[in-house]
């Protein structure tokens, strides 16, 4: 569950230990390897167009993975980032076929994902349920949405090709895809934004204890709706990106991308249970599903198996996980910072020692 | 020993005569059951009250009505001489009247600088200043005599009386008037809670003013100025510590007022 604070317990001197500083080094290990391996098996997969394909695939649910960090991290979840994403995209497809100017266009398609986050959140806050259910409402919500405006049809026909927003965007600059470029650029904001500022230590305060947060005077329901209004502009960026990209707006796309989405966030170290999460873990999660699927049809393996794989990713490393923070944690008795039982645990006994008056038992036949 | 209505002095003024917090007849009953029954109840500026009595008299729920958490069914509540009515625990902390309650408000994946500035870590231009707030978490809990290994540990890794005394320290770094603490010690072994009572005189000599609850008469003794019994939802003495012994208060807290007994209220010689 936790690297990073069984990683700083070692830590003696004020800026914890080496562990706690490169939390993410196993991932970033796991990652090399993998893609040591591959390569040396498939050389061709260190070529320039394999690697850029890898990199826009988890360019498109990896960015979308950095807001899910902070979700997570504040016990909440978001099942419909699929599903805006794809009606960003057919939103700006749209008006981009009706005449819109593409850029306009995208800016409208930009705006598009914030206010389904507000939506997912304002119900949340209003009905008192949980995000995950909201979400899974909205995710089937916002797609028929994107059904009803494309009439179930490509968007394809009457795009303007040449018009600089599809030149640029969809293109590449320094010979690197503008997705990629994206992906980096937000994760390296989003790093900042989760270790080094309020927004991020109120996330993680929340995510930790919920009521003690609440008793600091974090509001717990605006910190959702931000979180969530994070999340959804991340999805409609990679939406307005995407199309310019892709040139056609098919409705169903980004069918399914929330389980990728979660998967690259929890293998990048991110707890379901709250608390702590990594923004460059989930960069290298995403990463690491990426060449999952793309590396292993490189050997061949078709889709099924790497479905398959993909999977076993998500286990093994909640699994290394777990176990690095056992190792961890001995470490930490062993330098003589032990754990104490919770404070409550030894309430009712020995407790009273002091207090004869209780002991005694005088009284507690009078209790109302 | 009720104190003499002070409705006739000037609300504010910071007369140490003038209570923090006064209350006046306060009646709570949850359906049927009466848990206090007309109790008068004063903080002074810079003392530290004692509240006793067996489970169920009534302390908890007292204190739960002077920070707002319950409201009286009958009686009133005076802050510096005029009547408030606080609906929740927001108001009354806006009047400078904390509580720390038993289930500590710690969050356990964060370090004890980042619980410590729960919610208010300084920042600068929107990032905050993480290494200013280690050191100012550090001086903190030097000038309250509370020793950490590290203020980078994850509270997790801190024993019970470490948790209590970050705990503490946070809730007086503050500054409220008046801290309420409810049983911090009930889970202490004896050198931890000795830690505790050394960090309560300590925030007593910053001024400001603790309500102490505690089943642990000992402690009780050891660190308040005045002791307040409470008797099933009613108070049944109020002793200055200097002039009482512990076989005194434990007389009080047992014994139904309603039956033979020395005078109630009287401070004893």
């Amino acid at each position: 569950m936790s690297r990073v604070m069984a990683g700083a317990a070692l830590g003696k001197g004020r800026r914890g230990s080496f562990l706690d500083r490169y939390y993410d080094l196993p991932l970033i290990l796991v990652f090399v390897a993998m893609v040591g391996t591959i390569s040396f098996f498939h050389p061709a997969f260190l070529n320039r167009y394999s690697l850029i394909s890898t990199g826009t695939e988890a360019a498109y649910f990896g960015t979308m993975a950095l807001g899910m960090v902070f979700l997570l991290s504040m016990r909440e979840i978001d099942l419909s980032v699929g599903s805006i994403f794809g009606l960003t995209i057919i939103v700006v497809a749209h008006l981009i076929e009706t005449g819109v100017q593409p850029w306009v266009a995208a800016a409208v398609g930009v705006v598009v994902g914030p206010a389904l986050g507000a939506v997912n959140g304002l119900i949340t806050n209003a009905l008192r349920i949980q995000t995950i259910i909201v979400t899974l409402g909205t995710l089937s919500i916002y797609r028929s949405f994107a059904l009803i405006i494309s009439k179930d049809m490509v968007l394809e026909h009457n795009l303007p090709i040449q018009d600089s927003y599809f030149q640029v965007l969809g293109g590449q600059w320094f010979g690197v895809p503008v997705s990629i470029w994206m992906f980096v650029v937000l994760a390296a904001i989003l790093h900042v934004v989760y270790r080094y500022t309020r927004f991020g230590f109120d996330v993680r305060a929340i995510g930790s204890n919920p009521e003690a947060a609440r008793l600091a005077g974090i509001s717990i329901p605006r910190m959702r709706l931000t979180a969530l209004m994070l999340q959804g502009l991340l999805c409609s960026v990679v939406g307005v990106v995407a199309f310019a990209y892709l040139e056609a707006g098919d409705p169903v796309t980004g069918t399914g991308f929330e389980l990728s989405v979660i998967a690259a966030a929890i293998i990048g170290g991110t707890a379901l249970s709250g608390g702590h999460g990594s923004v460059f873990g989930a960069l290298i999660g995403a990463l690491i599903i990426a060449v999952i699927t793309t590396g292993l049809i490189q050997f061949g393996v078709t889709q099924d198996w790497a479905l398959f794989a993909t999977g076993a990713a998500i286990v093994g490393a909640v699994a290394l996980d777990a176990f690095l923070k056992r190792r961890r944690l001995l470490a930490a008795e062993k330098l003589g910072v032990t754990a104490a039982a919770p404070p409550r645990a030894s309430q009712a006994t020995g407790a009273d020692e002091d207090a004869p008056v209780t002991r005694d038992g005088v009284g507690t036949g009078n209790r109302p | 020993m009720t104190p003499p209505p002070s409705a006739h002095l000037r609300p504010g003024a910071s007369d140490a005569s003038i209570p923090i917090v006064e209350l006046r007849g306060v009646t709570k009953s949850f359906g049927a059951v009466a848990a206090l029954k007309g109790i008068d109840f004063v903080v002074r500026p810079g003392e530290v009250v004692g509240l006793v009595g067996d489970n169920g008299a009534g302390k908890s729920t007292l204190m739960k009505i002077v920070v707002g958490a319950l409201s009286p069914d009958e009686g009133e509540i005076l802050v510096d001489g005029s009547r408030v009515h606080f609906t929740n625990t927001k108001d009354s902390r806006k009047r400078g009247i904390e509580m720390l309650f038993q289930d500590l408000a710690l969050c356990d994946d964060l370090d004890v600088a980042v619980n410590f500035f729960l919610g208010r870590a300084p920042t600068q231009f929107g990032l905050v200043r993480v290494r200013r707030m280690h050191a100012l978490v550090r001086k903190q809990l030097e000038e309250l005599g509370i020793r950490l290994p590290t203020t980078t540990l994850p509270v997790r890794f801190l024993s019970g009386g470490q948790r209590q005394s970050l705990a503490i320290a946070r809730a007086a770094s503050l500054k409220p008037r008046v801290l309420i603490l409810d049983e911090p010690t009930a889970a202490l072994g004896v050198q931890q809670s000795r830690a505790v009572l050394e960090l309560v005189k300590n925030v007593r000599a910053t001024r400001t003013a603790v309500v102490f609850i505690s089943h642990r008469l000992r402690d009780v003794l050891d660190v308040c100025d005045r002791i307040v019994v409470l008797y099933e939802g009613r108070q049944v003495a109020n002793l200055r510590s200097a002039d009482t012994s512990l076989e005194e208060v434990v007389t009080y807290i047992v014994s139904d007022p309603d039956a033979a007994r020395p005078a109630a209220g009287a401070a004893s010689e």
